[in-house]
């Protein structure tokens, strides 16, 4: 195909969202038919675009797409431009999309009688279309107004549920939080074509922003994108906001949108600011490390909803990505170009994994939600007897994220501790030791949060899935229907694929890495069928996943032949837990969620300041207790200690400024037009 | 491979050995694990009725795994193995799988306990986790390596072998004397050989098994406590590597080991069982250690 060709799919592929989203909304009488159109189309436009992107990865070089179409507003022309870095985030869009529209065939099922489908069906389509459309754009006030689209449109989706209480909170706070991030992201614009007299990303001259500008449109790009990625302290809409959301949209979210975030800063950090300082490396990487010790530590410690564990752990992974970004920034500003491609490929190649397992995941808790009705852990458990295969696949998700070899995370998290010792061993021999005492800090750090993931998804899995139910509804717990189970599926063959031959995926890096860095570091592409070494750099990448597997499927093949031949000696019985002796063990003495994590609140209680509150109703007897009620609560610290002082000072500031200039006295308003006038005037006048 | 499954449980013996002769006993025979897993691979199963396959998959998962991660480590140098995994960070991402499928069956059952041991273990691993790292970056990022591969700092040790008695490696060694005494779950951290319930971690997680789901956890156990003292013996304290001789390297490699073991019993007689909440402290000190081999490798030379 040539580019042309690819340029007309493209569009055809987003005109099919578009239309998905009209048929969705013209078929408004019916739920069942304006559902299936705009998964439908939603799914036919994903393949098209996934075949397109891994096409245009694999075959066309640097050679990029260009649509254009001239408009007469001034500043805004239509310039659309995909090249090898936005049909990398398209594909990583268009994945998920599809695994996503499959699990809303079924999902959507049950709001059916109760909400109006054909308009979720609408700004789903569009919300895919949006971001597709963002990552295209190659016009700054384009790029802005796709962001813009994006942030609205999934507000309105999340805010599907509108009639809670809960959902409504979380709204206002995504759309609060949202809207500071992009105003600081306007704003960076602003400069950018304050300097460069140029909107259009091709024509932005890279050297005529000085270094000083350069300095603070950083600082605004990293809070405003920092925004939408969840990275502390701004992450405070994102454990609101995931939750509440109908499960696929927040599969998309945090699968997708929160990307579109890293997508921004390779873009604008990388791509068009000058070299930079070494800072900027540093504070990303801080502000990484601490969003994913933070992101995790909250995730085991402070939720029973698995939804909002979840979403923390997103918080999480996108610290480990930031952190990969800014040992990129580290390399660029200290010219390493090697460990430049090393580090963007581990962070490519983890936000890919991300999307991947953090989808299925999300998608894994609607389906609990869809068939127990509930999304706290307190009342789950025994789930892997009742909906044995949705479990299975969700336990796929949970060793991928907690990196286990063989699947995805897996190769991911090697890689950014490769490029953590490459960078380790980089700046100890160039001497400088801040950077080998700053990257040490984030070794362990990220190790930590290892540690801490494994943890967290025991917490996740073992308290939901495994042991008794803990509640009515989670013993009559039934599967899902078959296309949820068929999405969730594919979503974790995906992870095992992609764990075991991730030179699929690294050659498609690739490509966005010779692109970017302008470099090639390996002349040919490898066979995908022997993941032997990945293609990076022959010394520092000395692994092979797929053979990983293949050794440990043969080691289990070898145990098991032990076991076959112990078996006809020994016999099985089935007998109850051991129960000390108490005759009648039962769900509630097992261990809960919160119990699990006592552990880990104590330890960080610093950070946690965990509450307890113990009521006990005496009988008879001082032992004697008829009614106890335990209540344990963990304080939001970010929230505490920086949002709440910000909004009360803002709060009496305005409440004072409503005494004193909002009088109601229309003279006084009069006054103040008449004052300002005059000073524009006066300044007018010295100026001209 | 049959080496290791050979070797591994001797060790175990050895500590108990050597404790009980530090107190005048006499001790079970050091081949006493040995009996131990035979009569338990005979023994009948009694499976809890609340468990799923998770439970009986787990053992093995958690056998093959150590297993998988020892055989990162080849014993001698000459005895190089399989080149395409053997990376420390790998021996590490294995252990973790291992430990995550034995939480998963300590929470299974429904048993009161089990979830206890779970949340234990995975904390004590979490806590000693960052020294663990910090180590194995200390070994891989020397600009003369800059590689975790096993086999290139094994190349890098036969070629300097004058700097084995350095500080970096002994404060490496006693970084990970702590490391590996948290994560083979022995004395100052967890008691293995009592079932009280303040002192229980791993015995709580494995509470439920019999029979030969014990014995392939137990050995497990072992071959994990082997890759661990392997990692000491042949990165740390690389001795004797490069022996014409394979047998006469192997017979270094075990007298290497057998001093590991005389230091950890020696340590086990010597220290009473840590309350759970001071081994934040305990993780500090190993981290500090690890950090002060970092810097001593990295900035202070």
């Amino acid at each position: 195909m040539s580019s042309n060709q690819l340029a007309v799919f493209f569009i055809v592929s987003v005109i099919f969202y578009i239309i998905g989203a009209l048929a969705s909304l013209s078929s408004f009488s019916s739920s069942k038919w304006s559902n299936r159109l705009s998964n439908t189309f939603a799914l036919l436009a994903s393949s098209l675009l996934t075949y397109l992107m891994i096409y245009k990865l694999t075959y066309s070089g640097d050679v990029s797409i260009n649509i254009d179409f001239n408009t007469n507003i001034p500043f805004l022309d239509m310039k659309f431009n995909i090249d090898n870095l936005s049909a990398f985030f398209i594909m990583i869009i268009s994945i998920v999309a599809i695994i996503v529209s499959l699990f809303s065939y079924t999902y959507m099922s049950h709001y059916f009688s109760e909400k109006n489908i054909s308009v979720f069906g609408c700004l789903y389509n569009l919300f895919i279309a949006s971001m597709v459309l963002l990552v295209s754009s190659s016009n700054l006030l384009l790029f802005l107004v796709f962001w813009e689209l994006m942030s609205l449109l999934s507000y309105f989706l999340v805010i599907y549920e509108h009639e809670k209480e809960e959902v409504q909170k979380a709204g206002r706070i995504y759309i609060i939080m949202t809207y500071t991030g992009t105003a600081c992201i306007t704003a960076a614009f602003v400069l950018i074509a304050a300097y460069t007299g140029s909107f259009n990303f091709t024509s932005i001259n890279l050297q005529s922003i000085p270094q000083g500008a350069a300095n603070i449109i950083f600082v605004l790009l990293l809070i405003g994108f920092g925004t939408k990625a969840g990275i502390i302290p701004v992450h405070i809409w994102l454990p609101y906001a995931h939750p509440v959301a109908p499960s696929n949209i927040s599969a998309l979210m945090s699968g997708v949108m929160i990307k579109m975030a890293v997508y921004g800063l390779i873009r604008f950090i990388f791509n068009i600011l000058p070299m930079g300082h070494l800072w900027w490396g540093v504070v990303l990487l801080c502000v990484g490390i601490a969003s994913a010790l933070f992101g995790i530590t909250y995730s085991i410690a402070s939720t029973t909803n698995i939804k909002r564990l979840l979403a923390y752990s997103s918080i999480e992974n996108m610290g480990i990505i930031l952190a990969g970004l800014g040992i990129m920034l580290i390399a660029r500003a200290s010219g390493n170009y090697f460990l430049l491609s090393l580090s963007l490929t581990a962070t490519l190649l983890h936000t890919l994994n991300h999307a991947v397992f953090k989808s299925l995941l999300f998608m894994g808790a609607g389906a609990v939600q869809y068939s127990v009705h509930t999304k706290n852990m307190e009342k789950l458990g025994g789930l892997i007897k009742k909906m044995p295969i949705a479990s299975v696949l969700i336990f796929v998700g949970c060793l991928s994220i907690s990196a286990v070899p063989p699947f995805n995370g897996f190769i991911s998290e090697y890689m950014i501790f490769k490029t953590i010792i490459s960078s380790i061993s980089y700046f100890a021999s160039s001497q400088s030791f801040l950077m080998v005492v700053v990257l040490m800090i984030a070794a362990a750090a990220l190790a930590l949060t290892g540690a801490l993931v494994a943890f967290c998804f025991v917490k996740f899995f073992g308290i939901s899935f495994l042991g008794m139910p803990r509640s009515k509804v989670a013993d009559t717990a039934k599967e899902p229907g078959k296309p949820m189970l068929v999405a969730l599926a594919i979503a974790a063959v995906l992870c095992l694929l992609l764990g075991i031959f991730p030179n699929f995926a690294i050659n498609l890096i690739h490509s966005v890495d010779s692109q970017l860095v302008g470099i090639k570091t390996l002349g040919a592409a490898l066979p995908l069928t022997v993941p032997r070494e990945l293609p990076v750099h022959n010394s520092s990448l000395n692994i092979s996943s797929g053979l990983i597997a293949i050794l440990l499927v043969i080691l289990g093949a070898l145990s098991l032949l032990v076991v076959m031949a112990l078996r006809k000696r020994t016999s099985v019985e089935r007998y109850n837990t051991w129960d000390c002796g108490y005759t009648k063990l039962n769900s509630k003495m097992q261990y809960s969620a919160t119990g699990f994590s006592k552990s880990l609140r104590i330890i960080f209680r610093g950070l946690f300041k965990p509450a307890r509150d113990l009521k006990i109703t005496e009988g008879v007897a001082p032992y004697h207790i008829k009614a106890g009620r335990y209540t344990t609560s963990t304080v939001k610290f970010f929230e505490k200690y920086l949002y709440q002082p910000f909004v009360s000072t803002i709060i009496y500031f305005s409440r004072k400024m409503r005494f004193t200039i909002q009088t109601g006295s229309i003279h006084a308003y009069l006054m103040y037009f008449f004052v300002i006038m005059v000073l524009m005037l006066l300044y007018y006048s010295i100026t001209a | 491979m049959f080496f290791i499954l050979l070797i591994a449980p001797i060790f175990t013996g050895v500590i108990r050995k050597i404790k009980a002769k530090i107190q005048h006993k006499i001790g079970a025979s050091i081949f006493q694990p040995y009996y131990d897993l035979i009569k338990l691979l005979k023994k009948d199963l009694v499976i809890s009725s609340t468990s799923s396959w998770i439970y009986n998959v787990a053992p093995y998962v958690y056998f093959i795994t150590s297993l998988a991660a020892v055989m990162c480590l080849p014993a001698v140098y000459q005895l190089k193995g399989f080149s395409f995994y053997s990376d420390l960070l790998v021996i590490v991402y294995l252990l973790v799988a291992g430990r995550i499928f034995m939480a998963l069956a300590g929470l299974d059952t429904g048993s009161t306990f089990g979830g206890m041991g779970s949340s234990r273990e995975l904390l004590v691993s979490a806590l000693v986790e960052p020294a663990l790292f910090l180590i194995i970056i200390t070994v891989g990022a020397n600009p003369e390596i800059t590689s975790t591969s096993v086999f290139s700092i094994y190349d890098y040790s036969v070629k300097n072998s004058s700097g084995i008695f350095s500080t970096i490696n002994i404060l490496l060694f006693a970084a990970m004397l702590m490391v590996m005494i948290a994560e083979s779950s022995r004395i100052p951290v967890d008691d293995p050989s009592t079932h009280l319930e303040l002192t229980m971690v791993h015995e709580a997680m494995t509470l439920e098994y019999s029979g030969r789901h014990l014995a392939f956890i137990e050995m497990g156990t072992y071959i994990k406590q082997l890759v661990f003292m392997t990692f000491m013996a042949n990165i740390l304290l690389p001795v004797g590597l490069n022996m014409e001789n394979v047998l006469v390297g192997l017979g270094i490699y075990l007298l290497k080991l057998v001093i590991i073991t005389l230091l950890v019993g020696f340590i086990e007689i010597n220290t009473v069982k840590f309350r759970l909440f001071s081994l934040p402290n305990y993780a500090a000190i190993a981290l500090i250690i690890a950090v002060l081999g970092f810097l001593t490798r990295f900035v202070l030379r």
